[in-house]
């Protein structure tokens, strides 16, 4: 890994820097959203003309409509009309100056000299990943399980994979976004951590409408708007086997459901930092190694949920993004025979997340990040801590760039 | 044990009733009847432009409620409880004619109505009180008329409005357990199912305005009694008929916002029972509401309820009696 870093970052800055060359601003494009013509020149070339400028101040640029090697342009706007053969000539006569461009590209895409159209914003919270990194780990192990005791200190040699799929669909119309996180998963290699998601929900909004209506009837009635800048969330099936710091356990939180406040969100709440408070259910084996037996060894168990979460897009090209969790969960056993026990529970990340390249419009980013979690055992109340690092590359298909649409002023009622 | 002093209570409380309902039936009110039913539903502007609901139908409604409760409890002494209350009501009012041709009908409709308290212990049947259906049907008539079939007919004023009561399916399960007859014994918890039961109603008030009657009523029960629940190992049923022998008065005021609202009655109800003998049963309740809040035009209600019952004895019980006093909120989710 050592030896290898080098030559990849040598491969990404050479890379990046041939992207650079191919999007030279030196010659003018087309705007996608002022009206283009398509014209026939003389020598039967259609070309797109879109012209700016009034008076002596008017030119008109004219961008190929096909690529060097005379294929068709793709990602481009329907021309209109006049493909008539003087049409061309009329705008030469007229004594326009005429200036060499490129062809338009649509928001969140990049035309280069050669034609080709190249997605260079992405919306990372759309996306199907994988990912791998290195994944150091310190640990001070708080458990002494029925499994043995779990190998104490830090782990340097340890990597992890992940996979997940992320979707967040803005509703203009409703002035809200929804957030979904389907089959989440990581798994480390060495010590076989696993964790999972199988659905997550989260629903934001930036109402303008008063939520209800309060009336009171003490005296004449009134009635009083309600503004409740609340929205919620739920998570279904969350696995968390094997964490450093308690190497026996088991954890599978079968639903969580809580009620969010984002006390700052951007315009488009692509960016927001929230808090949220809810309760979860689930079953948790103090050894995993009884959940062999059937999912009735499990403890059951109940319990508060919070957390305090921010997403930060750094830019409006969403190639920059910043990420950071607190989550406290006070689960209380209710079955068995550690009954009315509580755990406290913290987990906390920071993260950072930047495109570096794309490969035909699917980004490759670098991810880095710091995590840290602590757990206590049920039995003997010992605390669990483990400290670490995620450094790595995530791999993301099928994100569109990021939409700018600007909201209405208010949502539908 | 002795009828004498619950007929005599009863007997004061028809007589009380009758007087009531003669002083209100000879009110300027009951002679002008309105022309016609109030509208399901009012409303007011606020100064923003707002529309909101001021004015409520509170027999059509889905409730849903909570409160904590003082009744008898267990031992004897007074226990307090939380309890969940819930129940859908719908009321329909059909008028006809016009003045003193004017014939209207309110059909007030209840169903799944109690409430509930969580069982004490496990295994427990819980304290609950709830009905499976029940209907009341209130006929007023703007020139009510008894008529003779003479030759020609002859027509007698007839100073009441009719109607009819009947409810089927009501199940009480108290927390107190009546004391049994045989020394040394412990006391004998009972459930008591109220199989049917109707009525006939007179209304000497004739206000002509939903939610606002005085019924009078003479009509038939049959009641069941089951002795040693809920631990029914060989639980005992005791069968009660009242052969049109249930007498009851029933006073019903609410406000024509229908913010506020009253309801009481009482039954007394001499009846035969399959132990062989007549014995006497006595039912009360009363319950008033108050909107409070409104929520997107939903009231929440302030509710305090009222019952006291009296149970006659069995072969193996003790003359019981027993209440229940409830304070809670309840949200009315509007059918109208």
């Amino acid at each position: 890994m050592r030896r290898a870093t080098p030559a990849i970052l040598t491969f990404v800055f050479a890379f990046a820097c041939t992207a650079r060359a191919a999007f030279a601003d030196d010659v003018p494009r087309l705007r996608w959203d002022q009206p283009i013509r398509c014209m026939r020149k003389p020598g039967g070339e259609v070309v797109r003309v879109q012209c700016e400028g009034e008076g002596a101040a008017r030119r008109c640029l004219i961008a190929p409509d096909r690529t060097p090697d005379g294929a068709e342009l793709h990602r481009t706007r329907t021309c209109d009309d006049a493909r008539g053969d003087d049409t061309y000539a009329a705008l030469v006569r007229s004594g326009t100056p005429l200036v060499p461009a490129v062809a338009e590209a649509p928001p969140g895409f990049a035309r280069s000299d050669r034609g080709r159209a190249y997605q260079v914003k992405f919306d990372l919270l759309d996306r199907v990943y994988l990912g791998a990194s290195w994944s150091p780990v310190f640990q001070r192990s708080g458990l002494v399980g029925p499994a043995g005791a779990a190998p104490a200190g830090l782990s340097l040699g340890r990597g992890r994979a992940e996979i997940g799929f992320e979707a967040s669909v803005l509703s203009p119309h409703g002035r809200s976004r929804h957030d979904f996180r389907v089959l989440e998963g990581s798994a480390s290699f060495g010590d076989l951590q696993l964790e999972g998601l199988v659905f997550g929900y989260d629903y934001q909004q930036i109402h303008r409408r008063p939520a209800g209506w309060l009336t009171t009837f003490f005296g004449p009635p009134r009635v009083y708007p309600l503004n409740l800048p609340l929205g919620f969330g739920f998570r279904i099936v969350e696995i968390a086997d094997r964490p450093p710091g308690s190497r026996a356990t088991l954890d599978i939180e079968l639903g969580e459901l809580h009620a969010s406040w984002n006390p700052w969100q951007s315009s488009d709440m692509y960016s927001h930092l929230r808090v949220e408070a809810g309760a979860d259910l689930g079953k948790y084996w103090r050894d995993r190694a009884a959940a062999a037996q059937g999912f009735g060894t499990g403890r059951w168990y109940v319990g508060f949920t919070s957390a305090v979460r921010a997403r930060l897009s750094l830019g409006d090209g969403g190639l920059h993004a910043l990420a950071a969790d607190l989550v406290y969960r006070r689960p209380t056993l209710v079955a068995g025979d550690l009954s009315g026990r509580s755990m406290n529970r913290i987990k906390g990340s920071f993260a950072y997340e930047g495109v570096l390249l794309a490969i035909n419009d699917q980004p490759i980013s670098v991810r880095v990040a710091a995590t840290g979690a602590s757990r206590d055992d049920p039995a003997t109340g010992v605390r669990s801590v483990e400290l670490g690092v995620n450094a790595g590359l995530r791999f993301s298909f099928w994100a569109p760039p990021r939409v700018f649409e600007p909201l209405p002023e208010l949502e539908d009622p | 044990m002795s009828l004498r002093r619950p007929l005599r209570r009863a007997g004061a409380l028809l007589a009380a009733s009758l007087l009531a309902g003669s002083l209100l039936s000879a009110s300027p009110a009951a002679a002008e009847p309105p022309a016609a039913a109030p509208p399901d539903a009012t409303y007011e502007t606020s100064v923003a432009g707002h529309r909101f609901r001021t004015g409520f139908d509170p027999a059509s409604r889905i409730a849903l409620g909570i409160s904590g409760a003082v009744e008898r409890g267990r031992a004897g002494g007074a226990a307090a409880a939380p309890e969940l209350t819930a129940g859908l009501s719908y009321r329909t009012y059909r008028a006809s004619g016009a003045g003193r041709e004017r014939v209207s009908w309110q059909i007030d409709h209840r169903v799944a109505s109690g409430w509930v308290q969580p069982p004490a212990r496990a295994a427990a049947l819980p304290t609950f009180d709830a009905a499976l259906y029940g209907v009341d049907l209130l006929r007023h008539d703007a020139s009510p008329s008894l008529v003779l079939p003479a030759s020609p007919p002859v027509g007698i004023p007839f100073p009441f409005d009719v109607g009819l009561s009947t409810e089927v399916g009501r199940v009480t399960s108290p927390a107190f357990a009546p004391a049994a007859r045989a020394p040394g014994l412990p006391p004998v918890p009972a459930l008591h199912v109220g199989v049917a039961r109707g009525a006939l109603l007179l209304d000497p008030w004739r206000s002509g305005v939903p939610g606002r009657s005085l019924e009078i009523g003479l009509g038939a029960r049959y009641d069941l009694d089951v002795e040693g629940a809920p631990a029914p190992a060989s639980p005992r049923v005791i069968h009660r008929v009242a052969p049109m022998t249930a007498g009851s008065l029933r006073l019903r005021v609410q406000s024509l916002d229908g913010r506020s609202l009253l309801d009481a009655r009482g039954e007394v109800v001499p009846h035969w029972t399959s132990e062989g003998a007549w014995a006497l049963l006595v039912l009360s309740a009363v319950r008033l509401e108050r909107i409070l809040i409104a929520v997107n035009d939903q009231p929440i209600a302030a509710v305090l309820d009222g019952e006291y019952r009296r149970y006659p004895a069995t072969r193996s019980a003790e003359a019981s009696s027993d209440f229940h006093v409830s304070l809670g909120l309840s949200l009315h989710l509007g059918l109208r």
